[in-house]
């Protein structure tokens, strides 16, 4: 325990110095669907929620969730893919309005999709597949060029040269997930937008895949936004974390400082939900429940979106909704009561792990 | 001290090729069923229309008459044949599947539920013979916690399908023994299985969006099985739902047993299979991925109803997952499955903490746990084995690291490491050699 926070400490001692160059940022962001609701009325549905954060050259931020938060539909909308309610984005300090700017957006941005097996065209080959990006934005001149280039990028993600003329029937779901990233690798991103990359793959294969993306961080200085739902990948693969919830980021901060002393209630009850490969941690580990589900983002809850289900819910956060404040350097959470559910946990597994000290036979 | 536990070397691929055209025979005589039933039908409206047509002549009409009457009794009589026919062939396959059935003398204890011994299940695709249970043996104990982890591919689910005999025509239960409460299961009759599906196994499914029937109400689903099952009258069984929704945790039963699987989510909805797999009290709850289509904050819920039921109910289940963090949580014991054969079973702790198999070691270490701090994931290399060209020796050797030269030519037989943990893997007859606990027959008979 003492180790972990004096490893936090350094942690936040450190990041302030390290003054990164900011690649994309977002600025009140929002995106609402409208769902009918009768024959000339409609609801709004609000997907994204006013999220602002700015991502630093060659990081990863990592966004966690649950299903429904709003998570796919953020990064879509980064994307362009959605056009955005409100909200603006930059990209290198620089604002895209225009069809030209997202088009140059486009070509310094890519996505790598969760399904690997929807998210390629059956009846194209690899090659065709992942050369498509360079003739949708005329890179190559010619076949011969394309050619090269397209073996090139499937030595990047370790596809041997023969496979090029397969259809994607013919490879297992990992092999495929990599067939998606070279495609994305192929206009030279900076940035990379990988939505579940690894949701659908076993274990191991999963693991494969992480370590890939982390050698392609490394070689070719690549951005990356990464969104899943399963945190222990995420905290592996990412130098920060959002939290989202309904809509909006509830919290924003480290990996490491997120996972061990998260402040947003919502932050705990998720870390607190994981399930540790480590069956005397598990089995005597306390977890604090949530009652019920996630509400409808259709009629989402007045003031905190979390408050429904939140514990320690007050009065004070049915009226308004907290504002993404910056508690501590690099640290942004959205509660008026944040830090105070940790506490009560903090106690009890304390309690908990003395317990189990004085359970175990010496060894 | 180690021993090597030797298992019967049985020729699988002789038998399975008897069940083949077996099954061919039978498929035959479904599609003449539904030939003679369509003829009947055809004949009938043709019969109708003529009738219709040819008000004034009755002559040509009473002949089609007796022409369809005649050949809608032949086709009865086929039909009749088919039914006579299936029946008789159905028997058959019990015969021959009793006589796959390895009579184990295995004395019963008290405390045993179920004992699985070398099952063996199989699919009959176009492309050949896919082995997706080869040969598994196991036991679970009242009120135990069983975890089946392993990829996709593995044979997991379906060996909780042989297990409860709810495979789907091209796979098969080809040999071995299932016993429960010293009674077998492979081979037994359909009409007793349903007594006990449900009643004393049941089964949680996957994916709670489409394991429930979206056009009967949530109180029909799960009163069909109480009322199936037990001698409640239906006042009887609808309170026994609403008390069984009180139990897995879902507020306003009443207007609950109203609705439709449609109306509610995705964690109410595995509450509501959950509660269905409970109606009866069973000694044996079998869980098939219940979490995996669920979130974390979801899953946490379910799987602490679940340990809060068994200790109620004292019943016993066998999780199955990939989730390597619910084994952790939830199992007493742990069954690591790869390419249809257990690699290495043994107590949850024996299994995380002192793995014995090279693939169980892997897959540890390729889950993500702590920061990026922590440098590189070691992932296992390459891709999950291809069933239909199973590989000579250990079906893990091509991707293992620690590959010896025995490992591609043979399989490993079970080494029992201690009480609570058995292996099958080449690298602890080595340890085993080099430590002297395993003795070559050839130096044991010489010395």
């Amino acid at each position: 325990m003492d180790e972990n926070i004096e490893k936090n400490d350094m942690l936040e001692n450190e990041t302030p110095v390290e003054e990164k160059e900011e690649l994309v940022r977002i600025e009140g962001l929002k995106e609402y669907f409208d769902i009918p609701s009768g024959l000339f009325k409609s609801k709004k549905l609000k997907a994204v929620d006013d999220v602002s954060f700015s991502i630093m050259k060659g990081e990863t931020l990592g966004v966690v969730g649950e299903s429904g938060c709003g998570k796919t539909t953020l990064g879509r909308t980064l994307m362009y893919l959605y056009k955005p309610t409100s909200g603006k984005i930059f990209y290198k300090n620089k604002e895209i309005k225009t069809k030209q700017d997202i088009n140059n957006f486009r070509l310094k941005t890519t996505m790598v999709f969760q399904d690997p097996y929807s998210s390629l065209n059956p009846r194209m080959t690899v090659e065709d597949i992942v050369g498509e990006p360079l003739d949708v934005h005329r890179l190559c001149k010619g076949k011969k060029e394309r050619k090269k280039k397209v073996l090139e990028l499937m030595g990047l993600v370790g596809l041997p040269e023969e496979h090029a003329t397969r259809y994607p029937h013919e490879f297992s779901g990992g092999q495929r997930q990599r067939i998606g990233i070279a495609r994305a690798l192929a206009v030279n991103p900076d940035f990379i937008i990988c939505d579940e990359p690894v949701s659908a793959l076993d274990v191991s294969i999963q693991a494969q895949v992480i370590n890939m993306f982390e050698e392609l961080q490394e070689k070719l200085g690549l951005t990356l936004m990464f969104i899943a739902h399963d945190i222990l990948v995420v905290r592996h693969i990412s130098d920060r974390i959002a939290v989202m919830y309904l809509g909006r980021v509830v919290e924003l901060a480290d990996a490491d400082v997120i996972c061990d002393k998260p402040l947003h209630p919502y932050t705990v009850t998720l870390m607190s939900a994981v399930p540790v490969p480590d069956p005397d941690t598990a089995k005597s580990s306390q977890r604090i429940l949530l009652e019920g589900d996630i509400p409808s983002p259709l009629n989402a809850p007045s003031g905190c979106p979390f408050r429904t289900r939140c514990p320690i819910a007050g009065d004070e956060c049915a009226i308004e909704m907290p504002k993404l404040e910056e508690v501590e350097p690099g640290r942004f959470v959205a509660c008026y009561k944040y830090g105070q559910l940790k506490r009560t946990q903090e106690e009890n597994s304390s309690q908990n792990n003395s317990d189990i000290e004085q359970d175990k036979p010496e060894q | 001290m180690s021993e090597l536990d030797k298992e019967k070397n049985t020729n699988t691929s002789q038998k399975a090729t008897v069940y083949k055209w077996k099954r061919n025979k039978r498929s035959l005589i479904d599609i003449l069923l539904f030939c003679a039933l369509w003829l009947v039908i055809a004949g009938w409206i043709v019969f109708i229309v003529m009738m219709l047509v040819n008000k004034d002549n009755y002559a040509p009409n009473v002949l089609i008459g007796i022409i369809f009457g005649v050949s809608a009794a032949f086709l009865c009589a086929v039909i009749g044949l088919g039914i006579v026919m299936k029946i008789i062939q159905d028997k058959e396959k019990h015969k021959i599947l009793e006589s796959h059935i390895e009579k184990t003398d295995e004395e019963w204890h008290e405390d045993e539920l179920l004992k699985v011994r070398n099952l063996r299940t199989s699919f009959f695709t176009e492309n050949g013979e896919v082995r997706a249970v080869n040969g598994i043996s196991f036991n679970l104990n009242k009120g135990k916690v069983l975890g089946i982890v392993g990829e996709s591919g593995s044979g997991k689910s379906v060996t909780a399908y042989s297990i409860m005999q709810i495979l789907s025509p091209p796979g098969e239960v080809v040999g071995g023994s299932v016993k429960f409460k010293n009674e077998e299961l492979v081979g037994v009759s359909e009409k007793r299985m349903q007594k006990i599906r449900g009643n004393n196994i049941s089964i949680i499914f996957q994916d709670p969006m489409t394991s429930l029937n979206p056009v009967f109400t949530i109180g029909n689903q799960i009163q069909e099985a109480i009322l199936l099952h037990t001698n409640r009258t239906r006042k009887q069984a609808k309170a026994r739902a609403i008390e069984l929704l009180q139990l897995v945790g879902i507020n306003e039963p009443e207007k609950r047993l109203k609705q439709y699987p449609f109306e509610l989510s995705g964690g109410m909805r595995q509450r509501i299979g959950i509660a269905m797999a409970l109606a009866c009290e069973p000694d044996i709850l079998i869980a098939d991925e219940p979490t995996t289509a669920l979130d974390v904050t979801i899953q946490a819920q379910i799987l602490e109803l679940m340990q809060k039921l068994q200790k109620e109910l004292g019943m016993a289940i066998i999780m199955i997952t990939h989730d390597l963090g619910v084994i952790a949580q939830m199992c007493d014991e742990v069954i690591v499955m790869y390419a249809g054969k257990i690699c290495e079973q043994g107590t949850a702790e024996e299994i995380f903490y002192n793995p014995k198999h090279e693939y169980t070691k892997g897959l540890l270490a390729s889950i993500p746990y702590g920061s990026k701090a922590e440098g590189k994931l070691s992932s296992i290399e390459g891709t999950p084995v291809d069933l239909l060209a199973l590989p000579k020796g250990c079906a893990f050797a091509p991707r293992c690291n620690n590959c010896l030269k025995i490992c591609l030519e043979e399989m490993p037989e079970r080494l029992v490491i201690n009480d609570d943990h058995m292996a099958t893997c080449w690298m602890n007859v080595l340890e085993g050699l080099k430590d002297g606990s395993v003795v070559l027959m050839e130096e044991k008979e010489n010395g």
